[in-house]
């Protein structure tokens, strides 16, 4: 007794039916963009033969608008999980090619289906997303299937990674669901992302604009800051999602992939003080710094196009990975602002949920004055980043290169906001305010006394910078750990980042903190 | 709101019944005023632009390179005519006691200098045109 062979003949046409749903003319056509086809997306990230769908015989329901009977293979979109060298990842990537790759009901579930197979294994997800948007045909059941999606997203946030990769449009509803995901890659020339649409814009408000105004990878990159990362074409894309994927865990139960085997570095390195400018007020290069000091100068920066005023980042130290936050003085002198202040927040929060210890470098004047600032809510958003480091328990290690003043010292994670270690270079100044500022207000009588009030002013400012402005006034109150040649920099965060590995720290329990937004 | 009028116009009386549009004048006025006169301040002195204009009343273009924060002049590190590569230090500000580089984001000649040292400038302000 063996099975009728036309039964199996049934199976391989069905397959064959669904899988090369695409002409070698179209798929031509995509690859002379840049573009590849949703199977081939998921062949490229996943090692061969690894990958099973999930789903690849669900077909729509819908009758309505003709839609009765349409064949839709996979309903546009494929789902399933496989294999990077030993880590499983759940993806799914929407498929143009059929009916625009629009969501309805059943493309809903078969995305929540393979996102609830993610955090029942504890597995990242990866989501192509490359949709005309709802199918309208299907009514208030393609609505319905966004909610589901987006519900999903927040259940699977804070457990599992979540990376979207926007590789074609992604307009309305559908641009929240991405928003909600821990990271966000944008293809440059082949993608778009925005609520409202050109024609709706100049219909409501009468304004004339452009997609590229509204939703291109660069500004969403640079302004808006809702990507994190620009892909020049959908293979560099699946590159950067493998690249991110190195740093992280598989889940919040986990540690990230931290090679534990390396040596620790302990060999002075000199070449740094070269890097550093001999006066004060000269701005720093932060990025040579970090590349100088991290393993082999790698460096992934997240939101790099973002309030470049500070970098953020992966990396590692003696084989730790750890995310890195650090002021940028070449740009705005470094001071922080609302961009800054909500990229900061949102990295820090970001590797805390994923137990990625955090090294922040500090070289910062203050909080940016101005009237924009103040009315922009300055006040809200740097209280996220107090929020954000404080409510961190993965190990923190300062490292206070040159200023560290005022509220800016507090913000960029201080002893007091739980760092475990602030280490300090000669160079740092830690102070409450700048020396003239503080001597305005100190010694406002003798300057009134004074008969040349400048030369009195410079003279006091001076002194104050000798006795206040330095490490030493800090050191000896005990708010840092220990004042470092600038050559240790990378011996001391390596051994302090082991040492610190296996914190453990405990907070009243309770549902989640009330973090402002 | 309504206001009611008496002309005369070639001996005859009319009753002239306005209606003013406060709030949408009050709107729609600035954004007139900003936008209309684009053109180039023809070779004004270099201290003007600066002082005069409270907000940077224009767009920047593509060879505008502009202050990233506010602050003053410190110093310019360029001639009118002078050819610069992108990413060459053209102009450096003073801002929270920190020198702030203003790096050419083109290539090209530099076209005009719309600032001089001491000035006080504005985030966004143009301070060089590269052509």
């Amino acid at each position: 007794m063996t099975i009728k062979p036309e039964l199996i003949e049934t199976l391989r046409k069905k397959r064959e039916h669904i899988q090369h749903n695409i002409t070698p003319e179209k798929l031509e056509a995509l690859h002379a963009k840049g573009l590849l086809s949703a199977r081939e997306r998921i062949q490229v990230l996943f090692d061969e033969g690894t990958f099973q769908e999930l789903g690849m015989h669900a077909r729509h329901n819908a009758v309505h608008f003709g839609m009765a009977g349409r064949d839709l293979p996979a309903d546009g979109v494929i789902t399933g999980s496989g294999y990077l060298g030993s880590q499983q990842i759940a993806a799914y990537c929407q498929d143009f090619s059929v009916l625009a790759g629009t969501l309805g009901k059943m493309q809903a579930r078969k995305i929540t289906r393979i996102m609830r197979y993610a955090i029942k294994t504890g597995v990242p997800i990866v989501a192509f997303k490359d949709s005309g948007g709802a199918r309208i045909q299907e009514g208030v059941d393609a609505l319905s299937g966004y909610g589901d999606v987006f519900y999903a997203n927040v259940l699977l946030s804070g457990v599992v990674p979540q990376i979207a990769v926007v590789c074609g449009p992604c307009a309305g509803g559908a641009a929240y669901s991405p928003a909600l995901m821990d990271f966000v890659i944008m293809t440059r020339n082949n993608s778009h992302m925005f609520l409202t649409g050109p024609e709706v814009i100049k219909a409501v408000t009468g304004r004339t604009t452009t997609m590229a105004e509204i939703g291109s990878a660069e500004m969403h990159a640079s302004v808006s800051g809702n990507v994190h990362f620009i892909a020049e074409d959908d293979q560099h894309a699946i590159g950067l999602v493998k690249h991110i994927l190195s740093y992280l865990p598989s889940n919040n139960t986990e540690d990230p992939p931290h090679n534990l085997s390396a040596p620790i570095d302990e060999n002075p390195d000199h070449g740094l003080d070269d890097l550093i400018p001999a006066d004060p007020s000269e701005p720093l290069e932060m990025q040579s710094i970090i590349r100088r000091l991290v393993d082999n100068g790698e460096l992934l920066e997240v939101h790099a196009s973002f309030a470049r005023n500070v970098i953020v980042g992966f990396a590692r130290f003696s084989g730790v990975i750890v995310g890195i936050v650090a002021n940028q003085p070449m740009v705005m002198a470094g001071a922080l602002d609302l961009d800054a202040a909500d990229k900061v927040a949102r990295f820090v929060r970001t590797c805390n949920v994923f137990n990625i210890p955090l090294v922040t470098l500090v070289d910062v004047p203050g909080f940016l004055p101005g009237v924009d600032e103040e009315r922009g809510g300055i006040i809200r958003h740097g209280a996220k980043m107090l929020h954000a480091y404080a409510s961190c328990t993965t190990p923190k290690i300062t490292i206070i290169l040159r200023k560290s003043y005022g509220g800016s010292y507090l913000a960029m994670c201080s002893q007091e906001l739980g760092a475990d270690m602030v280490f300090a270079w000669p160079t740092a100044e830690i102070a409450v305010m700048g020396a003239e500022a503080a001597v305005k207000m100190l010694y406002r009588k003798d300057l009134d006394k004074a008969e040349d009030r400048l030369a009195r002013a410079a003279e006091l400012a001076q002194e104050y910078r000798n006795e206040f402005a330095s490490p030493y006034e800090a050191a000896s109150n005990f708010y840092i750990t220990d004042v470092i040649e600038p050559c240790e920099t990378r011996s001391t965060i390596s051994l302090a980042l082991r040492k610190t590995l296996g914190k453990r720290e405990l907070r009243p329990s309770k549902k989640h903190g009330n973090m402002p937004m | 709101m309504q206001r009611l009028f008496k002309i005369t116009v070639n001996g005859t009386e009319y009753d002239v019944a306005v209606d003013e549009l406060t709030d949408v004048t009050s709107q729609i006025m600035p954004k007139y005023t900003a936008g209309a006169p684009v053109s180039p301040i023809s070779h004004a002195p270099a201290t003007a632009p600066a002082a005069s204009s409270p907000a940077p009343a224009r767009a920047a273009g593509a060879g505008d390179q502009c202050a990233q924060m506010g602050g003053v002049v410190a110093s310019i590190l360029v001639k009118e005519g002078q050819v610069v590569n992108e990413g060459d230090k053209i102009v450096e500000l003073e801002a929270m006691k920190m020198k702030v580089p203003v790096i050419a984001s083109c290539s090209g000649k530099v076209s005009r200098i719309l600032v001089a040292v001491g000035d006080g400038v504005e985030s966004g302000q143009v301070l060089v045109t590269i052509a």
